[in-house]
């Protein structure tokens, strides 16, 4: 009895103490609210682009603001588009393996659009202006298009843009979702547990070689609640977290282990105006509110500081952002003479504001909004309700919807007329992401030739951009709020992560060691 | 009424519960405003693909046609795909039905060893000090709400002592180095059979806290019950006659006491299953454990309506299979009930 208890505790400590040191500079773990919905890369649209951006790769990479280049080239070494920018030749670059081992060539970028439009599932809708692949030789490949679109950006998308290995065949989502891959990143799915966690394990083979300091495992513990993720990460458990509770960000920046990566985001937050019913069917209406909204008080108290008032609806580094675009700032007064011109000098209307409940941000912001229109005479009612079912009931009628809906949004790509079109366009009597139901054809007019320009003009693309965003902010049907910055939560000793607001809330692993 | 029958008759009323359930949940979870289609796709979807997922996921049919669908495919053992996990239901509810058994079963174990001495202890010892100090325990350990007590314990026993872990169910780094096979679900039978004992030992180190929270209510429950349980066994008049004839304190409470006062305590145990597995749902939250209770927490923050009808039918099944357990039990303890 006496043996077994003495043999029951050394295997206790041997259990305990079973992890070598060494282990622990080339692992790490990685405290993440963001599921995975599909590991299929042809219709992943989701919060799984994190990890997919790891184990696959696209011909181009958008380079983060401020950088020499747009684009770095990753399994493209170049291109060329002509004249009538409905042709774009690609040189691809030579000794790069698939995780399975075949190799890549022309077939592999034919195969992959082919399966991703195929589909039709996901962000598939980049490819909407595709005619056709040709595979010119193993490392040449032409993409042709039926109408002119920024194809280098399309190529470049978060989602959408994967080149994965042939030998997928007729494969289904089934199979990825078991727990396959089939990429050429610098990362393969070692395991993975649905809902639970996974590991994402160094590629011997990746072409960009594994000199210089890599982290070569990841384990993503999916952690729903953001102070599990805080203890992980103050426990020095986690070396990175994805979403924190706001108010312990400061916490975490005094910590002697732990820091706050700030960076930029394409990530905004905006108010659209319901234009189809009384009284904010009137473009003076919702200027005054629009000077209403005290945006500084909106950065301090629902972000922190953590973000910038935004200037239009493309955010600050995006293409398409100028300051040429007209801003609306903090002014009561000047709300209260737009009141009084459209006739409602004392308010005295109510309005109803939804909200996502499960976003913090959204409920300070709200609150911020109903206390400064008290001021004017207006009456908010704030309505939290979880995102499924605000957006739900702000998709029926628009005449009984709300009036005011805050929505948080961020692109797929880097092109603005993704966030133009979704987010402005005329939706008829079917509105999805137009929820200001806001209708006006020279707008609709405008950021299509701007979009179609992109490629070949990009200079008059940028001029028509900023007209259409003027023409969208004399008119007011959204109150652009912030954009928002990145933060990453991390422990001081990982180094090497370069925030890239194209790819949003992706950490490129790649990048990262610790020390 | 013969004991094959008792059990033909019980999963006779198994099926209609589940089939009343079915109709609740699959009606009362779509009378929640939510674009299941939308959710389904994704990210910024698109209203065209939006579209085409309603028509492939059948939603644009009448809500009866959907339900007739639903249950024809489960008659054939398909729960259909979540809208989460993209993955079948029933492979999901496959793997993590076991991670909260496990909670679950550990948890009602040491409640039973536990709760039942501790009761019998405080009948025999009744009206001293011991008797008071065990009525005080299992008053709070029967009030503490569940969520309450597990994050109690977790401050305690890792924010300000450090002795257990705050998550999960095996350290991140042997998640490297030592990795569970899946052979059960069971991660401390599945460590134990393949040899991994460093993860074995993590596992149940783990397993502490989680298992402490559930187990509290329990044990606090069971004793107060096997206490009046005994106490009024005791009082009746084949006691008082045994032990005028001699018989010994601890074989007239342990053989003859206890043996009958064991019945409610079995029908209570039942319940205390049922208990289990929705406690489970707090704890795992809490702890981060990946069991049923996460699972159907992501499925309805997400409207992931055929994963939550799984949860549903497994928690359903799961108490009716426990009490028809139980009554055989009590069948066989007590041969007067019929």
């Amino acid at each position: 009895m006496k043996q077994m208890m003495k043999c029951l505790v050394f295997i206790l400590a041997a259990a305990i103490l079973a992890v070598p040191a060494s282990a622990m500079e080339k692992n790490m773990v990685y405290s993440s609210p963001y599921n995975i919905t599909t590991l299929d890369p042809s219709v992943s649209y989701s919060t799984e682009s994190q990890y997919l951006s790891n184990m696959y790769e696209s011909l181009l990479k958008v380079n983060p603001p401020g950088s020499k280049e747009f684009y770095s080239y990753v399994l493209a070494t170049g291109f060329s588009a002509s004249d009538d920018g409905l042709v774009y030749t690609f040189n691809l670059r030579k000794g790069v393996k698939f995780h399975d081992g075949t190799p890549f060539t022309a077939e592999a970028v034919k195969f992959s659009v082919e399966r991703t439009t195929t589909i039709g599932k996901g962000a598939a809708f980049i490819w909407g202006d595709l005619k056709e692949v040709q595979v010119v030789d193993d490392y040449t490949v032409k993409i042709i298009l039926k109408s002119p679109a920024p194809l280098p950006m399309i190529a470049a998308a978060a989602d959408g843009s994967y080149i994965m290995s042939p030998s997928v065949g007729d494969k289904g989502p089934e199979w990825f979702n078991e727990g396959n891959d089939a990429g050429s990143g610098p990362y393969t799915l070692k395991s993975y547990k649905s809902g639970e966690s996974w590991i994402l394990a160094k590629f011997d083979g990746y072409w960009g070689g594994w000199d210089g300091k890599h982290i070569e495992n990841i384990l993503v513990k999916y952690t729903k609640e953001g102070l599990v993720q805080l203890k992980m990460l103050q426990s020095n458990e986690a070396m990175l977290a994805g979403r924190i509770p706001i108010d312990s960000i400061p916490k975490i920046k005094a910590a002697a282990n732990t820091t706050v990566l700030e960076g930029p985001s394409y990530t905004n937050y905006l108010a659209f105006f319901n234009t189809t019913r009384p009284p904010l069917d009137r473009q003076t209406v919702r200027k005054a509110l629009a000077h209403a909204i005290p945006y500084d008080d909106i950065i301090k108290v629902a972000f922190n500081g953590a973000a910038t008032q935004a200037r239009g609806p493309v955010p600050k580094g995006q293409f398409g952002h100028t300051e040429d675009v007209i801003q609306y700032e903090y002014n009561l007064d000047k709300a209260k003479r737009l009141l009084a011109q459209a006739g409602f000098p004392d308010g005295g209307f109510k309005l109803t504001l939804t909200h996502a409940a499960e976003n913090v941000s959204h409920g300070r912001i709200a609150s911020l909004i109903q206390s400064e229109f008290k001021k004017l005479g207006i009456e908010v009612e704030v309505k939290s309700i979880v995102w499924t079912s605000q957006w739900a009931m702000a998709k029926g009628d628009p005449k009984e919807a709300q009036d005011i809906f805050l929505l948080m949004w961020w692109p797929t790509y880097s092109d603005p007329y993704e966030t133009l079109y979704t987010l402005l366009h005329n939706e008829k009597d079917k509105p999805v992401w137009n929820l200001a139901y806001y209708v006006n054809p020279a707008y609709d007019n405008m950021i299509r030739k701007a979009y179609e320009m992109t490629g070949i003009n990009p200079d008059k693309a940028l001029d028509l951009y900023i007209q259409a965003q003027n023409m969208v902010q004399k008119d007011a049907p959204v109150a652009w709020l912030v954009d928002k910055k990145a933060e990453w939560p991390m422990n001081k000793k990982l180094k090497g992560f370069v925030v890239n607001p194209a790819y949003t809330a992706t950490p490129f692993f790649y990048d990262m060691y610790l020390e | 009424m013969p004991l094959t029958l008792f059990i033909l008759k019980r999963f006779a009323g198994l099926v209609a519960l589940l089939l009343v359930l079915s109709v609740l949940v699959f009606f009362f979870s779509r009378a929640i405003p939510g674009d299941v289609a939308a959710l389904y796709v994704g990210g910024n979807a698109k209203p065209e693909q939006i579209e085409k997922a309603r028509i492939e996921l059948g939603l644009d049919k009448p809500l009866y046609i959907q339900y007739q669908r639903y249950m024809g495919r489960l008659f054939k053992g398909d729960m259909g795909l979540s809208l989460r996990s993209h993955r079948p239901v029933l492979k999901d509810l496959s793997e993590k039905i076991p991670m909260s058994m496990e909670l679950v079963l550990l948890a009602l174990l040491v409640a039973i060893l536990l709760g039942i001495p501790v009761g019998g202890i405080a009948a025999i010892k009744q009206g001293t000090w011991l008797d008071e100090v065990i009525k005080w325990f299992t008053a709070a350990a029967v009030s503490l709400p569940i969520f309450f007590l597990a994050l109690l314990l977790q401050l305690v026993f890792f924010d300000l002592l450090g002795w257990f872990p705050l998550q999960g169910r095996l350290d991140s780094m042997l998640e490297f180095t030592h990795p569970i096979e899946l052979i059960t679900g069971f991660s401390f039978i599945d460590s134990l059979v393949t040899g991994n004992f460093t993860a074995f030992f993590n596992v149940i180190w783990h397993m502490v806290l989680p298992v402490a929270a559930l187990t509290l209510g329990p044990i606090g429950f069971i004793a107060r019950l096997t206490r009046s349980s005994l106490l009024e066994v005791m009082n009746q008049d084949y006691i008082l006659a045994a032990r005028a004839s001699g018989i010994s304190e601890g074989v007239l409470y342990f053989r003859y006491g206890l043996r009958n006062a064991l019945s409610p305590i079995l029908t209570v145990i039942g319940l205390m299953v049922a208990l289990l597995m929705l406690n489970t749902f707090f704890v795992e939250i809490i702890f981060n454990w990946p069991g049923i209770g996460y699972y159907a927490l992501i499925a309805i923050t997400s409207l992931d309506f055929p994963a939550l009808m799984g949860v549903t039918f497994t928690i359903g099944t799961i108490y009716v299979l426990a009490n028809t357990a139980t009554d055989v039990v009590r069948r066989l303890v007590d041969p007067r009930i019929n």
